[in-house]
């Protein structure tokens, strides 16, 4: 809740630590989802890049997976 | 004894009477004072009483300074709209509020209050509110009620722009911008930076040159004179359709 809350009025990188220790510990769906959030929100059209919130996202939950499988007890 | 007074009184032409008075006047005196001074203390008043005097006495507080928040809240909007009616006499335009955080956004964006139905178009430039009415920004995508902005700096944005008459490439840093200027070009702190794709309108000022030994041109950072941050209303010019 408080990363959906950051989306809107925190800094930009606020969200993304919660995503990142929500990601550390659980296979958490809501994390692309928070950064899809960010880029339905805040991505420009036409911009140099393309969006990459809810990549990151994405990326965040599958790259913890091993540390979550190993490192986390009771996963 | 009272016949010896009354006898020493008349012999002395009324002197005990006068003392007397003088002294009853001395006293009485001093002891209404004291008296006025224990009744206002509140001493004695009912406990009752001045809670109650308490809570309205609480009460017209919180009216008297929630007025004056109010009262504060309405000078602060009127001053920053006041600093940007001098932009209407330029440019054809609408003023808009600042929706957004300027730091939520990691694509350098933010939130106006402005929208298609109040003439908004994508392309549109935001001005600031200042003085000088610098290019903040751009509209990038138009809804009806408000509009995303792109701000001038923001990260990997480039633009064609012109520095003591030298015509440079600033690259956008998030908040600032860089360019290399070939270093026979004279520089200094507070040079205007103009944009000509924006109708040669400001976007910031030369805030530092840093000069390499090394290399062949001298490294220029450009900002806002102001924080971002302390933009509560800005200024979006109509594009010519």
């Amino acid at each position: 809740m408080s990363c959906v809350l950051g989306v809107f009025f925190a800094p930009w990188w606020i969200p993304l630590i919660g995503m990142l220790a929500l990601s550390v510990r659980f296979r958490a769906w809501e994390v692309p989802c928070i950064g899809l959030l960010m880029d339905v929100l805040w991505y420009a059209p036409g911009a140099p890049y393309p969006p990459m919130c809810a990549l990151v996202g994405v990326m965040l939950v599958w790259v913890f997976e091993p540390f979550r499988t190993r490192c986390m007890v009771g996963y | 004894m009272v016949v010896c007074i009354v006898a020493i009184d008349h012999s002395t032409g009324g002197g005990v009477g006068v003392w007397m008075r003088m002294s009853e006047a001395r006293v009485w005196v001093a002891c209404s004072g004291i008296m006025r001074e224990v009744a206002m203390s509140g001493f004695f008043s009912s406990r009752r009483s001045l809670m109650e005097e308490n809570a309205a006495l609480r009460s017209r507080l919180a009216l008297i300074q929630d007025k004056a928040a109010r009262c504060d809240a309405l000078e602060e909007e009127t001053n920053a709209l006041r600093a940007i009616t001098h932009l209407v006499e330029n440019a054809h335009g609408i003023t808009a509020p600042v929706v957004s955080s300027w730091y939520s956004s990691p694509y350098g964006t933010f939130m106006i209050g402005a929208g298609l139905d109040d003439g908004v178009m994508q392309g549109s430039l935001v001005l600031s509110g200042d003085a000088a009415g610098f290019v903040v920004g751009r509209v990038v995508r138009a809804d009806a009620r408000s509009s995303l902005v792109m701000e001038t700096f923001a990260h990997d944005m480039s633009f064609e722009a012109t520095i003591a008459g030298a015509s440079v490439l600033v690259h956008g840093k998030g908040g600032y911008g860089r360019a290399a200027v070939p270093r026979g070009i004279a520089l200094a702190v507070g040079d205007a930076v103009r944009v000509p794709a924006y109708g040669g309108r400001m976007v910031g000022v030369v805030s530092s040159v840093h000069v390499d030994a090394v290399n062949t041109a001298q490294d220029v950072y450009i900002a806002l004179p102001s924080a971002l941050d302390s933009l509560t209303f800005v200024y979006v010019v109509f594009k010519n359709r």
